[in-house]
């Protein structure tokens, strides 16, 4: 039963900036609930070593990002987007109420990520590394990159 | 980063996470699925762990009817002999017979599926005759003690995994610790090295339940599992060698809510909970 409690409460402090996160770095609320409730429930079942990692929400964003980008490529998925009925009640549709979500979409998967987690999940530079298994370089760099094409985006946009 | 205009840029654009209330009720809505996967799971792993325990020593036994004994017969001459799979129901201490010539090891055990601390004993009765590292006791009749032993010849022990190498134990050639066994120190402290079969000890997880450890009549380790829904296990020897493995068959990732500790030629085994 503890560790039944341990796990809702790490639910609760993290599934809804996960989805968010995600929904950020997908542009999809339904594609990244999903793939946040995947990771929560392996997370699940794996709880008893999960829950002696040092930090177990870096793992469950980790599976989180990799169910996403499965998803993604699944042609699979793609036709169910398609025929999907309206999006689940908990999760917004991100598209109707985001113009940074479309413009992210148009940045490469790496710069995107890193920009989500930085600015969004307001992880360190040094987090954020150790969740893409990048140096802490090649991050400033993706964040740097990810800013410059974002700025003319964001420039155009605003002048329509 | 407080000052950057990108983070208000997306903490305004992108939506609000759900609140504390939608997230309950996310989880209320999750937490039985979350268990039937959980039950799934189990249910999938025990097949796999059905299918291996039938192929290696016959159902019936592995299905609690009798005493398992894995990895019996003239497999030895075949190099390393893998096991792997799960084991649902309870099955009771096990004896396993050998033939004089061998070492006649008894293990016994009493393994409730989750308890603080778990012990294996293990008792070397026979005529102190051991295997010698890298050799094989001679196993004249190891082909009658297999069938009498178990339901079939055993002639699938291990087939999925005959080229798998143990590798692991080859390192871990550190001292024995028999505390917990009677008979068990002197099959490797007292007697010559080169009647000490295989290096020791050896650090491996399990989750629920138990394994007993026996050196069989051709000196392969036979390993028994004592039974847990969901414990899953891999086991992998050779006379010279041992390497035992629990994993989750699903995803392939090492188990770890138990210690299990081999110790010496396979006379010593201790599972004990890290709590």
């Amino acid at each position: 039963m503890r560790k039944s409690s341990d796990f809702d409460q790490f639910f609760m402090d993290h599934h809804a900036s996960l989805v968010r996160s995600l929904t950020a770095i997908t542009g999809d609320a339904e594609l990244a609930a999903d793939s946040v409730q995947d990771a929560f429930q392996r997370a699940y079942l794996r709880w008893g070593r999960i829950s002696r990692y040092d930090n177990p929400v870096t793992w469950v964003r980790r599976v989180a990002i990799n169910r996403s980008r499965d998803l993604i490529r699944s042609d699979q998925r793609r036709r169910r987007n398609e025929d999907r009925a309206a999006p689940d009640e908990a999760v917004t549709d991100p598209e109707s109420e985001s113009h940074l979500i479309p413009l992210l979409r148009r940045l490469p998967e790496r710069q995107r990520v890193a920009m989500v987690l930085y600015y969004l999940e307001g992880l360190s530079v040094e987090q954020v590394a150790d969740q893409m298994s990048l140096s802490q370089g090649a991050v400033k760099y993706h964040l740097h990159e990810g800013r410059e094409r974002l700025r003319p985006l964001l420039e155009n946009q605003e002048n329509q | 980063m407080s000052h950057d205009p990108f983070q208000d840029l997306f903490e305004r654009e992108i939506p609000r996470p759900a609140s504390a209330a939608a997230t309950r009720s996310t989880l209320d809505a999750l937490a039985p699925q979350f268990h039937r996967a959980k039950s799934r799971r189990r249910a999938r792993v025990s097949a796999v762990a059905a299918f291996a325990v039938l192929g290696t020593t016959g159902g019936a036994a592995a299905l609690g009817v009798g005493p398992v004994a894995l990895n019996n017969g003239p497999r030895a001459d075949r190099g390393p002999v893998a096991s792997s799979g799960v084991v649902e129901n309870q099955v009771e201490s096990t004896t396993t017979a050998v033939p004089t010539s061998a070492p006649t090891t008894t293990v016994t055990t009493t393994v409730p599926s989750i308890v603080p601390d778990i012990e294996i004993t293990t008792t070397v009765p026979g005529d102190g005759v051991t295997a010698e590292s890298g050799q094989q006791i001679d196993n004249s009749n190891s082909s009658d003690v297999s069938e009498s032993t178990s339901t079939d010849s055993g002639d699938h022990s291990g087939d999925s995994a005959d080229d798998k190498s143990s590798d692991k134990s080859s390192d871990d050639n550190k001292t024995s610790s028999s505390d917990k066994s009677d008979d068990s120190s002197h099959s490797s402290d007292s007697e010559d090295a080169a009647t000490d079969p295989v290096p020791g000890p050896l650090t491996k997880s399990i989750t629920e339940g138990s394994a007993t450890v026996d050196i069989g009549p051709n000196g392969l380790l036979i390993v028994d599992i004592t039974p847990s829904a969901g414990m899953t296990f891999e086991v992998k020897t050779k006379p010279d060698k041992i390497d035992i493995q629990f994993h989750d068959l699903v995803s392939g990732s090492e188990l770890s809510d138990l210690e299990f500790e081999l110790v010496g030629n396979g006379i010593t085994v201790k599972v004990s909970h890290p709590d």
